[in-house]
């Protein structure tokens, strides 16, 4: 699975990260995200996720061929 | 529409595409760079987007403000990159046939740009500092669906 990272969230993981582990849903990837690095907990806790230019919920079935967008609190204007 | 730019925003030329006949009131609404927030000395934004993603929201917002409030006309472009001090990052015009309406859809179309659309500002400080976001006062959720819910009911009223 790949996931694509935006602004703050940048800083943290990069652009991009590949994830291998059996991920399913959002619970899953936020665990995975904040044990890659506790220190972003409080802003992945803060995101939303996005597939394919719709924002997903905790019940959506993540597939290995999915490319995730984290998208921080957004911030315009 | 352009929705998203990278280039300076043109108060001068959104405007003058936003006239019709029928529209009796036009509000235009500018979001400028500041030069200081929270203390300290801006120097520039700098703003990025996931822009296919963010284009499509606006669009969408957009859309909904002129069905809700009937507009003759309605526009958004956000802007993203570098923005320096009092240059526009963000415009939005709404073109009714009385002043309320126009008003009101322009609360709404900004409230829901900066609450919900997938756009980042980065301050970057006088000192060379920098910080994501911070320049929404009312950034907790159950204010931003209050607002959305009050100027949607203005519309009955």
């Amino acid at each position: 699975m790949k996931l694509k990272f935006y602004a703050i969230t940048k800083d943290y993981f990069g652009e991009y990260i590949l994830l291998d582990n059996n991920i399913i849903s959002i619970k899953d990837l936020k665990q995975e995200l904040i044990a890659q690095k506790p220190e972003a907990e409080l802003i992945i806790n803060n995101c939303r996720f996005a597939v394919d230019m719709n924002f997903i919920d905790e019940f959506f079935l993540l597939q290995s061929y999915h490319e995730v967008n984290v998208i921080p609190p957004s911030s315009g204007g | 529409m352009k929705f998203i730019t990278n280039q300076p925003i043109d108060l001068n030329l959104m405007l003058s595409e936003s006239h019709h006949p029928e529209a009796g009131a036009i509000v235009l609404f500018s979001g400028e760079a500041r030069i200081s927030n929270l203390g300290q000395l801006v120097q520039f934004l700098e703003y990025e987007s996931f822009e296919p993603f963010a284009a499509k929201m606006i669009s969408d917002i957009v859309n909904q403000a002129i069905l809700k409030w009937d507009l003759k006309y309605a526009s958004c472009v956000h802007r993203v990159g570098k923005v320096g001090i009092s240059e526009p990052a963000v415009c939005v015009i709404t073109a009714s046939p009385h002043r309320k309406e126009a008003y009101i859809a322009n609360q709404y179309i900004i409230h829901r740009v900066k609450h919900e659309v997938p756009i980042w500002k980065k301050e970057i400080f006088a000192d060379g500092t920098f910080a994501w976001g911070g320049n929404c006062n009312c950034a907790d959720q159950n204010k931003h669906e209050e607002f959305v819910s009050d100027t949607q009911a203005v519309n009955s009223n």
